[in-house]
């Protein structure tokens, strides 16, 4: 049987839209789909691969980088996780002190010099801080390394505002080189028709809606309990929803250049499909 | 008011005087014209070559007597450093009392860019402190600190309680402009929150701005008729040259680019009158500058009388040389001001100037009195002055063009290339003088002499020409003089 082509991710979203729980969850239920799969952290608070571990047991690869030098073993840096995923966290510096867009770069020119990269691989996820912020977090779509992106939105405004400007990020980089859209998440914040309007949203695109992620308390309760929705209660519906969204994943065929939108033609389909005509006075979510 | 010294930053020039890299029309339209921001033709496609106004500023400061210079930037930043030390060696001191620029890069690393760099910059200043005892240190950023957001004003101040010394931030980051003169702006403004001290009472003294105190020996005794006491703001200038410069009765600089902000910033912190518009360079310059300042002081007559006397001095001289010159073209290519004070002065001397070449151009400076223009408008509005010109900071092939274009007998330059450019046509080059060794009549015997002179055997340009292929393609060699201009005049 001919081995399928490494398939390299990137999550992006804007800030604690859930691209960490959303992306540790999803390739949880890959690795159950029997995936091999490697998730590399690309956030300074190092948080990304907490829930497959079960805790920030990991040292960072710039924290090694620092300490250490360029002499370091794979093995110190890479940790196995829940299903067999392999964590790998960038780290970068304290708030406030030097740039961890430079950081992501060096730490992914680490790993690729460090062999972490193995043919046996079917899946490597990269989970990125916010937004495009600059061209250090830019890095594993502009270098190549990451071909496919997925966006974790919400109904909100600013979820939409930042996916759309992720989007004009992809785009740059697409009419260069070979990265798509592979489609919208919806990690669901209940607000008003959010599904319409995310369908609404992935349409003017030119993208999908990959899936539609409801909200539920239990990624809460597996969160407090550092694991997996699929690891803490794989019986649970929500466990079935990600196990659906890597399901969906593994058979997406569909990779685009998107159509990012102008900040008018945002806010027209905000008003078309968030707003509910039958609810004037309740703002409960 | 352009001067803003509680800042720790001085904005670039493009942004605080409208300073613009590209030009192509007459003298008289950039002066007017560029004064009320309305110039065509000043945008440019690209850029051939330039210079960084980081290694500007830390030339300047290195130049400085008493002073070290951290440079926080990677190692390749210094690779400049060697002009620093030949620049600083060529001027004169008092015996046994020469020392070395002394600059010592953090050399930032990749890992320093993730992490910041400021644990490194402590211990380099530290390292530096105890290996030479400066009597301050300024800490030059880099484009590397400056990216990465270093906070670097508070290392300054931390630095200077533990130390005891001032430790003053210089903003050196080359990004910031196009213009390499801007790295000037940077050392003034530097230079100015560290030495200059509030006014007290007036001295007679009067400053000089400038990269060096050569020909000192010339000016001092002029100033001295007029009873002022020179002092030379220049490399080897100390703490207590900037101390005594803050009492001064008036200030004047080598040239608008290099000296106009630390002049502007005498004026506005301690009261220095700024004489700006009319530069004492050739027998004109002299005459108006000395009016200006005489009167300033209430010495007019006197100072008339200096002019008069040296006329009379170096007039034979002066008139020998014009007859070897009477109907030759220079053409010019130098810096914002000396581009224009040496059409004048080529002028003076009877020699056609077909086109002249600045570098940059500032259309104003940084004198808080509005009123006084710069030196090129005052020669346009006041003598007439109008000669086809262009704005161009090391662009080969447009000065080719030109020099193809025009054939001077002979070519006024300074750096930037052109003088390799000319000697490919035959044409002989000048390094020119600026500063104290140009002014007065003097100055203009001086470059007279010189320059019948030199061209008076040109046998080795022509020998050069014969062995010279240009590098460039059919297309390149038959384009006009100017292209690649996004506007049009």
């Amino acid at each position: 049987m001919v081995k399928q082509r490494l398939r390299q991710i990137a999550i992006y979203g804007k800030g604690g839209i859930g691209k960490s729980t959303t992306t540790q969850n999803l390739t949880a239920g890959l690795s159950q789909l029997g995936k091999r799969i490697m998730v590399v952290g690309c956030d300074p608070k190092a948080d990304s691969t907490r829930l497959l571990l079960g805790g920030l047991a990991q040292k960072t690869v710039l924290d090694t980088l620092r300490d250490r030098g360029q002499n370091v073993d794979l093995s110190e840096l890479m940790k196995t996780g829940f299903g067999g995923i392999r964590c790998v966290e960038s780290g970068g510096p304290e708030p406030g002190v030097g740039c961890a867009g430079r950081g992501i770069i060096t730490s992914i020119g680490l790993l690729e010099n460090l062999g972490a990269y193995t043919d046996d691989l079917d899946y490597v996820f990269y989970d990125v801080l916010g937004d495009v912020v600059c061209g250090g977090f830019a890095m594993p779509i502009r270098e190549g390394k990451a071909k496919e992106i997925y966006i974790v939105a919400s109904g909100e405004m600013m979820a939409l505002y930042a996916a759309n400007n992720i989007s004009k990020g992809i785009r740059r980089y697409a009419e260069k080189g070979g990265v798509r859209l592979g489609g919208i998440i919806c990690n669901s914040r209940n607000v008003d028709r959010e599904e319409e309007l995310l369908q609404a949203f992935s349409r003017e695109l030119g993208a999908r809606l990959i899936h539609f992620l409801p909200r539920d308390n239990i990624v809460q309760r597996a969160e407090i309990r550092r694991k997996t929705v699929i690891d803490y209660d794989p019986d649970s519906r929500q466990a079935n929803e990600y196990r659906d969204l890597a399901r969906h994943i593994e058979e997406n065929d569909m990779f685009v250049i998107p159509n990012p939108m102008t900040q008018e033609r945002l806010e027209e389909i905000l008003l078309e499909y968030g707003l509910m005509d039958n609810v004037t006075e309740d703002y409960t979510i | 008011m352009a001067v803003n010294l509680a800042s720790t930053d001085v904005p670039s020039r493009e942004r605080r005087l409208g300073s613009i890299t590209g030009y192509c029309g007459t003298l008289k339209e950039l002066a007017n014209d560029g004064c009320k921001k309305c110039l065509k033709n000043r945008r440019r496609d690209f850029q051939t070559s330039s210079n960084c106004a980081h290694t500007h500023c830390i030339n300047q400061l290195a130049g400085l007597d008493g002073t070290l210079v951290v440079d926080h930037a990677p190692i390749g930043c210094a690779g400049a450093q060697i002009c620093f030390t030949s620049v600083k060696s060529r001027v004169p001191a008092p015996p046994g009392a020469l020392e070395h620029a002394r600059v010592i890069s953090t050399g930032l690393t990749e890992s320093d860019t993730i992490f910041g760099g400021l644990e490194k910059l402590r211990e380099t200043a530290r390292l530096a402190f105890e290996r030479h005892h400066p009597r301050e240190i300024y800490i030059a950023t880099s484009c590397v600190s400056a990216i990465i957001g270093e906070d670097i004003d508070s290392v300054c101040r931390e630095l200077s309680d533990e130390l005891g010394i001032p430790v003053e931030l210089a903003a050196a980051e080359g990004l910031k402009s196009k213009i390499w003169a801007s790295g000037f702006d940077a050392y003034c403004h530097a230079v100015s929150r560290a030495r200059l001290v509030d006014p007290g009472d007036k001295k007679a003294t009067i400053n000089f701005i400038g990269f060096s105190n050569i020909g000192r020996q010339y000016v001092e005794p002029i100033m001295a008729k007029l009873g002022l006491e020179l002092i030379c703001l220049t490399a080897t200038a100390t703490v207590e040259d900037f101390e005594r410069a803050s009492h001064s009765v008036a200030t004047w600089g080598q040239c608008g680019a290099q000296s106009s902000y630390l002049a502007s910033a005498l004026e506005v912190k301690c009261g220095v009158k700024y004489f700006q518009t009319h530069l004492p360079y050739g027998g004109i310059g002299f005459e108006r500058f000395m009016r200006d300042l005489g009167g300033y002081i209430g010495k007019e007559e006197l100072a008339l009388k200096i002019v008069e006397d040296e006329k009379a001095k170096y007039a034979k001289t002066i008139e020998d040389a014009k007859k070897t010159l009477a109907g030759k073209t220079g053409f010019i290519a130098l810096g914002a001001s000396f581009a224009y004070e040496y059409a004048r002065l080529l002028r003076e001397l009877g020699v056609n100037v077909p086109h002249a070449v600045a570098y940059h151009y500032d259309p104003k400076l940084d004198n808080p009195n509005e009123n006084e223009p710069v030196a090129a408008y005052a020669d346009v509005v006041e003598l007439g002055l109008d000669i086809d010109t262009s704005v161009n900071d090391g662009q080969s092939l447009e000065t080719r063009q030109l020099i193809k274009k025009y054939k001077p007998d002979f070519i006024m330059t300074r750096g930037h290339g052109a003088n390799c450019i000319a000697s490919s046509f035959g044409v002989p080059s000048y390094n020119c003088e600026i500063g104290l060794l140009l002014m007065g009549y003097r100055g203009l015997a001086m470059l007279a002499t010189t320059l019948a002179d030199a061209i008076s055997n040109n046998n080795l340009y022509r020998k050069i020409a014969k062995t010279y292929d240009a590098p460039y393609t059919e297309y390149y060699n038959g384009l006009p003089t100017h292209s690649f201009f996004r506007e049009e005049a």
